[in-house]
């Protein structure tokens, strides 16, 4: 029974949240740490929202989108905000990513969302009875600069930035390591989806499930040091629009909800945010992500529409379906 | 804080919805490095960097009559910008957590 229990898989703790408009999952190694990591994790989520919130108004990102908008209004070119230390390097670090994919996923996309309708939480857009109509100005020609250098941002007066495609996975990154840092035993966090841990890993390995928009589990991997993961979907943050429904997922070439025959794209990387990078532009790319992810050496697996699946550059092929987890 | 200056333009011109030309651009300014692609639908656009600093690629391609959606113009550029993912392997019956849609 000893043995057993020394060579069995190594029993971790967890705990819950709601946060950022979706669900959190806080795991640790050590019971004893939990509760220290939990605070630690609310209060970097509260730092985060106040900085980096598309719909809080008091954000300092809403200020700053405020300001382009009123810049815009008053025929100013640009807009120049200095920023605070944590905005900064959510900026320089969506802007890396935009680089990294050519441009397909970007925090320049504000406009789009707002006009494709996803303008406050989730919950409210879908909650309306007839989809918002929106018309906000984007800046013209589809030329939009957006720039830090020194702490100090300069944007294209009119552009509306949204950090949904960088934030919250760079978060999960982070917090992971400082919280592992703190409470000195292994986390594992997931803020909506996107997956990052820190410290030492479980015996066994962090087991990992990737799980469809329907709550079943597609395959579970073992994640070890260094691997990260995230999942971007067309098929969650969607709600009803007048020609049959769009999602969060803008792609910028059309200045719309991308149109893809995959309804998920999960991907591993070191970091979650690359993985969230390279799992939103797959979605961007459509029929052109597999060669692209195995181009840059991405595992992923991609589920279409129809729900069959497709695995790319060294995605584990053997899979295994089980129910949702309690 | 300091950080390195970043620039992302972007810019799509259809010019004509059948020849479907796209022009596209996109890099990071300050002497870092420079991208810029053009070309016609189903063409493969001309990448070129002023350094060796991990690029943008170019994203291009063909937008015909505004319902179809560009393809990338060179679906290989920009690798080697992206980490090595250690090997993945599968894992066992215990599930601790979970990426999903969200």
């Amino acid at each position: 029974m000893t043995n057993a229990l020394a060579t069995g898989p190594e029993p971790v703790f967890s705990t819950g949240l709601c946060a950022l408009g979706t669900h959190v999952r806080l795991l640790t190694t050590d019971v004893a740490s939990i509760s220290v990591a939990r605070a630690m994790l609310i209060e970097r989520l509260a730092e985060l929202d106040c900085v980096a919130s598309r719909f809080r108004p008091s954000s300092e990102l809403s200020r700053i989108n405020d300001q382009s908008r009123s810049a815009a209004a008053e025929g100013r070119r640009t807009v120049t905000v200095p920023v605070s230390d944590l905005l900064c390097e959510h900026l320089t670090l969506a802007l890396d990513i935009a680089a990294r994919t050519g441009g397909l996923v970007t925090p320049t996309v504000g406009n789009d969302l707002i006009n494709a309708g996803y303008d406050a939480d989730i919950e409210v857009v879908r909650s309306r009875d007839e989809p918002l109509q929106r018309d906000h100005h984007v800046p013209g020609p589809a030329d939009r600069v957006c720039q830090v250098d020194k702490g100090v941002l300069t944007l294209t007066a009119g552009v509306t930035l949204d950090l949904g495609c960088s934030a919250k996975a760079a978060a999960a990154q982070r917090w992971a390591a400082e919280i592992a840092a703190r409470v000195g035993s292994g986390v594992l966090l997931d803020l909506g989806g996107d997956l990052a841990s820190g410290g030492r890993v479980p015996r066994g390995g962090w087991q990992i499930g990737v799980v469809d928009w329907t709550g079943s589990i597609r395959q579970v991997l073992t994640a070890h040091d260094g691997q990260a993961f995230a999942t971007s979907s067309t098929r969650v943050r969607a709600w009803p629009s007048e020609d049959g429904g769009r999602h969060h997922i803008i792609d910028p070439r059309i200045g719309s909800s991308a149109r893809t025959p995959w309804a998920q794209v999960t991907c591993a990387s070191t970091h979650a945010h690359w993985a969230n990078a390279a799992s939103t532009a797959a979605v961007i790319l459509g029929v052109d992500a597999p060669d692209w992810l195995s181009a840059n050496d991405i595992p992923a697996l991609l589920i279409a529409d129809d729900g069959t699946e497709a695995r790319v550059a060294g995605w584990p092929t053997t899979s295994t379906h089980r129910d949702r987890p309690a | 804080m300091n950080t390195t200056n970043h620039v992302v333009r972007a810019r799509w011109i259809t010019v004509s919805a059948s020849a479907a030309a796209v022009v596209a651009t996109a890099g990071i300014a300050s002497g870092l490095a420079i991208v810029q692609g053009s070309g016609t639908a189903g063409s493969t656009a001309t990448t070129s960097s002023n350094s060796s600093t991990p690029s943008a690629e170019t994203p291009g391609g063909a937008v015909s009559d505004g319902s179809t959606v560009a393809s990338p113009s060179d679906g290989t550029s920009g690798a080697g910008n992206w980490p090595p993912t250690p090997p993945l392997q599968n894992g066992g019956s215990n599930v601790h957590a979970q990426t999903s849609a969200s």
